[in-house]
């Protein structure tokens, strides 16, 4: 499918972007760019571990171009040098860890979002004007003008620290596998997928309910009604099926500032993710680790949006006729 | 069977029809404009907010009963006559804070929306018109910029500048306004591709008119709204960006701003402490500001594309408008009217 | 002969914020079993909001104000949702002009067949596939094509298949909203053609919309002029073509020219239709009507009988036979 070979070839030049930018912005600022990235290191490692530190990232005795393409030998091996703030730990080690914790909070909390705020545009559009209609958008409206961390601090302070009723901060008490443990993990997440929940179920309930609006203008949807189908079937099948095609191209493109917004909840909570880490690496000047993590964040956005662009090529025919 | 007779028939459209409407003359764009927000509730309610705080901006370090910076032994009080709302963990009155960094905030979000529209509309424009190659490798790099999430990417570039001790306020301006424009470039992208092939811009390079002057006089007017509506996303995005580079701690946090509120309500445990004055107000004006731009935006939002108001109406082709795909700008803010 | 479709005095209007526009302004008229009644006017003029009327298919701001509208003696109008929803299509179907916007672009042609069958009858899915088949070389299309989407089928073949969903329920009278407007010629008479032999061979009534009258004249038995939200002349095709009575059809039909006989200057209709928001007082034709008279400048024509079966609502032609 050529469509779907072009997106795939947009990802890739995206990611050889992100990694040239990675190599490119410590060069182009000024001053020493390997004083900036490892002036913390001296004295605390030896001379030897501080050149093979150095060679991970580029910064060694070559030409720019040798340095580029060193950097890019170490990229594919997943060296990533070391942290400083978490040293001796290396970069690679933080990030396996902390990953799938992102990616399980990123997933569950934007599928329930999605669906949520998706569902709830369709009925708003179809029965609009109603009271539901009038109260519910301008709500999420006003809602999701609120800063991300602002709700989850709310949350927190609120659910929390008053009430009790949900733990504060970080994703388990004590880590196996095991239903309990599996149990205490699911009662972490709530706060922080709740979060994201409510700041950005809005953003999905207004977008569908225009996108639904238009839809339903068109004249298909007559037709559909002028062949007696039942309203339910005509609102799913005919409106919805269609008018939830921008919807998924917005799905994709927001989840940047989807990720965004995780930065900051995972902060709040002190949930162990990649997002408290990329915060924590800014504050300490933890360059190695802070690179990384941009290069995996930027990863982690585009295959979630080439699967996207899988799931709109399965849905809309019309696409898949593209010569 | 004859065709020639078709042409005796052959008139305007069905009553009640519309379509979006390409006007020209400013004027009469502007009272109509003035219409929608008269009737519109919500719009009204957006441009409310937006003087209220556009007041407050201009007058608030002035108003402020303290020096929002002056610290002082008198700290962690709870709410009184004296302190509305209570002082921080330094001494610092929270009411004073909340007017003064009104206006740090309201300015560089305005600021980098500002920057921000203006190298959208070069870069997207530019695109639109030109295509070709220079389209090619315009909409190569704006769609990079789209994917990349903002944050991270924010976070990462304000710990180098930290690193070389850019800290100021300006800086963040400019940093967050490079990451805002592509949003608004793709979309002034769209509609001039689709301008750019109507019957009076070509009629305007035909009859010899430069690309300057046919941009200037004939698309940019059809395009003017789309750009304030623009300008107002970026702005949005701005604040709440800046807002969040400020609690993270990435930016001068000496400097009072609504911002640099929460993070010393963090860091001062507001939140252990009970003390909600210094975090809960400060949130709420960021929303209702927030809210403010949001309001108006769709209110021109509204006001350009007919068809998001209650008043339903018949398309005649397929065609779709820009305004109808969905960005997560406007996922944010595109509504409806509510049934006046 | 009972009618099948009966409209009386349909008044629909579209309720803008700044005015009332009345688009259909008591309009009568009726469709008897098995044959083509054709309704002819200008872009504006009322007929395709008629059309949808009938079918109670309009939307707002566009309302049904006042009448009725029988079909073997049940009103539509008053008929609630779930009866009107098992009526529709089974009854009355629809054809609409751009056959591309009718389909749903996402589904198959193949379910769009099913969607309806399912709504209506309890067939199985292969009993509904066969018919589906049947109905597709009906109209002259591979039932191959059933697997395709809309958009892979070429204009002409996709309303076929429209005209083939409109007589899957075998209904009693097919709405034909100017189905070959937007194709090109040649496959305009194509249709038509199709149409016409359908008809003969299915004996359905048609009730067909169209602003050219050409199309018309040879191929309805009876026909209607639609002005301005009025019906000003209603009579056979044969009796309008050789004795039209109101101004305005006299116009059309003087517009058209003719391959046989001495040549003559083509003559349009000087004018243009009024606005329907604020209609002019009496006869909504007056400002543009050659033998315009004093009367008709205060006081609207009725739609009466100047002769037997033939309708007209023009002062010229008082009645002599008064039809309610």
């Amino acid at each position: 499918m050529k469509f779907i070979l072009r997106r795939l070839l947009f990802y890739l030049a995206t990611l050889w972007i992100a990694i040239t930018l990675n190599f490119a912005i410590p060069r182009l600022l000024p001053g020493n760019p390997a004083d900036i990235i490892f002036g913390k290191f001296r004295g605390n490692v030896s001379p030897g571990t501080l050149r093979a530190l150095k060679s991970a990232l580029g910064f060694t005795n070559q030409n720019l171009v040798g340095q580029y393409f060193t950097y890019l030998w170490n990229l594919g091996h997943g060296n990533f040098g070391l942290s400083y703030s978490y040293f001796p730990a290396s970069v690679l080690t933080i990030i396996r860890q902390d990953l799938p914790w992102t990616l399980f909070l990123l997933g569950f909390s934007t599928i329930i979002a999605f669906t949520f705020g998706t569902g709830l545009g369709i009925i708003s559009a179809w029965r609009r004007g109603s009271v539901f209609d009038s109260t519910l958008p301008p709500l999420m409206l006003f809602l999701s003008s609120f800063p991300y961390f602002w709700i989850a601090l709310l949350l927190l302070y609120v659910f929390s620290i008053t009430l009790g009723w949900f733990p504060n901060a970080h994703a388990y008490t004590v880590l196996n596998l095991s239903w309990p443990v599996i149990g205490t993990v699911l009662y972490h997440s709530v706060l922080p997928a709740a979060t994201v929940v409510l700041t950005s179920t809005g953003g999905w309930l207004l977008g569908m309910r225009n996108v639904m609006i238009s839809t339903l203008a068109e004249d298909y949807i007559v037709m559909a009604q002028a062949k007696g189908l039942t309203d339910r079937r005509v609102m799913l099948m005919y409106a919805a099926r269609n008018a939830i095609l921008p919807s998924i191209t917005g799905f994709a493109m927001s989840l940047g500032f989807v990720f965004g917004g995780l930065v900051l909840v995972e902060t709040v909570f002190s949930y162990p993710g990649v997002g408290f880490d990329l915060v924590n690496a800014a504050t300490n000047d933890d360059f190695p680790l802070l690179q990384t993590l941009l290069l995996f964040i930027v990863l982690a956005v585009l295959v979630a949006n080439f699967i996207a662009d899988i799931t709109y090529v399965r849905l809309d025919p019309r696409v898949r006729a593209e010569r | 069977m004859a065709t020639v007779s078709t042409t005796s028939l052959q008139t305007a459209d069905e009553p009640g029809a519309s379509h979006v409407p390409i006007v020209a003359g400013q004027p009469h764009r502007f009272r109509a404009f003035l219409a929608t927000i008269a009737s519109n509730r919500k719009a009204a309610i957006g441009v409310i907010l937006l003087l209220i705080f556009g007041i407050v901006a201009l007058i608030g370090p002035w108003v402020a009963p303290y020096d929002p910076g002056q610290v002082g032994a008198a700290f962690d009080l709870t709410p009184s006559w004296s302190h509305w709302l209570g002082t921080n963990q330094l001494g610092e009155d929270v009411f004073s804070q909340l007017l003064a960094g009104a206006r740090p905030t309201i300015v560089y979000s305005v600021l980098a929306g500002l920057i921000a529209t203006v190298i959208s509309c070069f870069l997207g424009l530019t695109a639109g018109y030109l295509r070709g190659l220079v389209d090619d490798a315009l909409s190569l790099v704006i769609n990079v910029f789209l994917i990349i999430p903002t944050l991270p990417l924010l976070i990462v570039v304000a710990a180098y500048a930290n690193a070389l001790n850019l800290r100021g306020g300006y800086i963040q301006t400019l940093v967050i306004a490079f990451t805002a424009w592509p949003w608004g470039a793709r979309v002034l992208r769209s509609q001039m591709l689709s301008l750019r092939e109507k019957d009076f811009v070509l009629a305007s390079r035909v009859s010899g008119d430069s690309t300057f002057r046919t941009i200037w006089d004939e698309i940019l007017p059809n395009m003017i709204s789309l750009v304030v509506a623009n300008f107002i996303g970026a702005t949005l995005y701005a604040l709440l960006f800046g807002v969040a580079l400020q609690y993270l701690g990435l930016t001068d946090e000496s400097q009072v701003s609504w911002g640099s509120m929460l993070y010393w309500a963090e860091n001062g445990d507001a939140l252990l402490l009970g003390m909600w004055t210094w975090f809960i107000p400060v949130g709420l004006c960021i929303a209702l500001f927030g809210t403010g731009l949001a309001f108006t935006n769709y209110a021109i939002d509204e006001f350009t594309n007919p068809r998001l108001r209650t008043q339903k109406v018949r398309r005649r082709s397929g065609a779709t408008s820009v305004l109808a795909v969905a960005t997560p700008a406007m996922l944010r803010e595109g509504d409806d009217a509510v049934v006046a | 002969m009972p009618s099948l479709l009966e409209v009386d005095d349909l008044v629909v209007d579209y309720l803008t914020p700044n005015r009332v526009v009345r688009a259909v302004d008591t309009v009568s008229f009726d469709v008897r079993p098995g044959e083509i009644v054709g309704l002819a006017g200008e872009s504006g003029c009322g007929k395709s909001t008629s059309a949808h009327a009938i079918l109670r298919l309009l939307r707002p701001p566009a309302e049904i104000t006042s009448g009725q509208v029988l079909f073997q003696g049940q009103n539509l109008l008053a008929m609630s949702p779930n009866e009107l929803r098992s009526f529709r299509w089974r009854n009355i179907s629809i054809v609409f002009q751009s056959a591309m916007n009718s389909l749903n672009p996402v589904i198959s042609i193949a379910d769009q067949f099913l969607d309806t069958f399912k709504a209506h009858e309890h067939v199985s899915k292969k009993q509904a596939m066969d018919r589906a088949a049947e109905l597709m070389t009906l109209v002259g299309i591979d039932p191959a094509r059933l697997k395709s989407f809309p958009h892979e089928l070429s204009g002409g073949m996709r309303q076929r298949v429209v005209i083939a969903l409109a007589l899957s329920l075998s209904p009693e009278l097919i709405i034909m909203d100017e189905p070959t407007t937007a194709l090109d010629v040649v496959v305009q008479r194509d249709i038509l053609q199709e149409i016409e032999t359908l008809q003969k061979e299915l004996k359905f009534a048609v009730l067909f919309i169209t602003h050219d009258l050409s199309l018309l004249v040879e191929f309805s038995s009876r026909i209607a002029i639609m002005y301005a939200g009025k019906i000003v002349e209603f009579a056979a095709a044969q009796e309008l073509f050789l004795r039209p009575q109101h101004p305005y059809t006299v116009g059309l039909m003087e517009s058209f020219p003719s391959l046989t006989g001495p040549r003559k200057a083509l003559v349009g209709i000087p004018g243009s239709p009024p606005d329907l928001g604020a209609p002019p007082a009496g006869c909504r034709f007056n400002p543009r009507c050659p033998r315009v008279m004093n009367v008709c400048r205060s006081i609207p024509p009725e739609l009466v009988a100047h002769s037997p079966e033939h309708l007209t609502a023009c002062h010229l032609y008082p009645s002599s036979l008064r039809v309610a």
